[in-house]
């Protein structure tokens, strides 16, 4: 089950699943924090080469090193070893995925005090994207859309 | 995009102390040793910072904060710098010149 959560563009409610279609470009990376770095080079070489704009760039990077850090701090391996990081275009969003072997409960997107400590690379996330969800089908996905220009 | 390394630039007669780069988890300790190492009080020139996660923020939230009582610091972080977005999303009061 896909459970979605409520992104700034207000998508909450909607039963319409992330999905990260079969042409999304993957990669197997490492299970360990310096795969937050390998994830971040893939999705900007590739939006580069694209001619992506510099902000578009740079909050790719944050999506996808908050959703990478999360799933190599609190998730799971998958069975090879590894965290699996996606990206593709759709016709209006830039859409990131990242699984982790884990399994989770429930993620909670909301964010914390300006003087806490910690908990805040979901919520950055959300306030990025527009749409974001998760499955816990197969690990744990986490899928968000970066509006697109 | 090549990712910067992190660099500062500790100005004690200003009390600026201004990053440059990426604060990945390569650099995270580095960003938290300059902090320390500048002292107090400061304003903290993130405008040419090119990456700053959570971890990063939670670094920052800690230097803020001080060790026994608040350190008296200033954010700075130019419009349109990435920094500045990420500041804004995460409700810290800045600077933005």
């Amino acid at each position: 089950m896909t459970r979605l959560g409520e992104g700034a563009g207000g998508h909450h409610g909607s039963m319409q699943p992330l999905s990260v279609p079969p042409e999304a470009d993957r990669v197997r990376l490492p299970f360990e924090v310096a795969s937050v770095t390998e994830a971040r080079r893939f999705v900007s070489d590739a939006l580069e080469a694209r001619g992506a704009a510099r902000h578009v760039v740079e909050d790719a990077n944050i999506v996808v090193g908050e959703l990478v850090m999360n799933a190599v701090r609190h998730g799971r391996p998958h069975e090879d070893g590894t965290v699996e990081v996606a990206w593709v275009l759709l016709g209006d969003a830039l859409r990131f995925s990242v699984c982790d072997g884990g399994q989770v409960e429930r993620l909670e997107a909301s964010m914390p005090s300006a003087t806490s400590l910690g908990g805040r690379g979901l919520a950055m996330v959300e306030r990025l994207c527009g749409r974001w969800g998760y499955d816990t089908t197969a690990g744990t996905r986490v899928v968000a859309d970066i509006p697109a220009p | 995009m090549q990712d910067r390394p992190l660099a500062s630039t500790h100005d004690p007669q200003t009390g600026t102390l201004a990053f440059s780069g990426s604060v990945d988890e390569g650099a995270i300790d580095r960003f938290r040793a300059d902090l320390a190492a500048a002292g107090s009080p400061l304003v903290i020139d993130l405008s040419d910072v090119d990456y700053l996660p959570s971890v990063a923020i939670r670094v920052l939230v800690q230097a803020m904060r001080g060790d026994t009582e608040p350190a008296d610091h200033q954010l700075l972080a130019a419009p349109g710098t990435v920094a500045q977005r990420v500041l804004q999303m995460c409700g810290l009061p800045h600077r933005t010149a």
